[in-house]
């Protein structure tokens, strides 16, 4: 009788580590591929509203970044791109301007790039830039080597009008995926 | 009887050792129970699964954009707009009241 109690308590002990052992392996390359490929943040700040909403820790989306597609090609226009800046904070932000382009906003809402205008993508007609910071006054703004971003809200953004153009190497990834709360679960870059 | 060579002995001899017996010691056989296994892999992603949103969810971070100084650079900014837009008025007003006076006198 004790045998049996013995041997299935060995069998019950064995079973329990191997799960341990397969869960833990799972969970160490579960978080491999976290750091390689993905982020999760929560934003808690409305500059990129309607996109992405929030305004504390506790009420803003959260989103997912991936971190695979910059490591095959550039940025695009229009796209959500995440930044870590020089005080390693994070900020989401859209492209607007590319390497290599000049900037102006001659009046609200009208942006033009290399001196011609930039029409608005149909899905992205809430956009409303306001010209503050580097573009007001018709003033031209050349983005070097780096990527003019904006904040989807920009009458309350801290980004490349008071900060200049981020450099390719600040781009951390692109916000793919908002995964909470659940009413708002979807693509975070529209497609255009 | 005793017809066989001595290299046929030797076979037979050396044979007997190659043939398993059919009552030695019982191998351990292992029964996978279908169920079990599948419950137990199940419970396997779960805990994984489980740990890695713990894991996601400890390791969040905060992603700002708007900060207090751009609202009140955006502010100051507007500010001087409307500072700039009513001084224009009140001095397009002026310019228009004594061409007006000088009608009316």
């Amino acid at each position: 009788m004790s045998d049996v109690k013995c041997s299935s308590w060995k069998r019950l002990t064995k079973v329990t580590l191997r799960i341990s052992w397969n869960a833990f392996a799972l969970f160490g390359i579960g978080v491999a591929i976290y750091f390689t490929c993905f982020n999760v943040s929560r934003i808690v700040s409305p500059s990129m509203s309607p996109t992405l909403e929030g305004t504390s820790w506790d009420n803003g989306d959260v989103v997912l970044t991936e971190k695979i597609s910059y490591r095959f090609r550039q940025p695009r226009r229009w796209e959500v791109i995440q930044i870590r800046k020089p005080d390693n904070t994070l900020i989401m932000k859209r492209v607007i301007g590319l390497p290599g382009e000049t900037i102006q906003m001659p009046k609200r809402g009208q942006i033009l790039i290399n001196g011609e205008q930039l029409t608005l993508p149909a899905s992205f007609s809430f956009l409303d830039y306001f010209p503050f910071g580097n573009l007001v006054e018709d003033k031209e703004f050349d983005c070097g080597q780096g990527y003019y971003v904006l904040g989807d809200d920009s009458r309350d953004s801290d980004d490349s009008r008071f900060n200049g153009a981020v450099l390719p190497e600040n781009i951390t990834g692109r916000a793919w995926l908002i995964l909470a709360p659940s009413s708002r679960f979807g693509r975070a870059n529209l497609s255009h | 009887m005793n017809d066989q060579t001595p290299d046929e002995k030797d076979s037979n001899s050396s044979g007997e050792h190659q043939v398993p017996d059919p009552s030695g010691p019982p191998q351990a056989v292992t029964q996978q129970n279908p169920v079990m296994n599948f419950v137990g892999r199940s419970f396997t992603l779960l805990v994984a699964g489980g740990g890695l949103s713990v894991f996601v969810a400890s390791a969040m971070l905060p992603t700002v954009g708007a900060t207090c100084s751009s609202k009140l650079e955006w502010e100051q900014r507007q500010a001087q707009i409307d500072q700039a837009i009513q001084d224009e008025m009140k001095q397009s007003e002026n310019a228009s009241h004594p061409v007006s006076d000088t009608n009316n006198e």
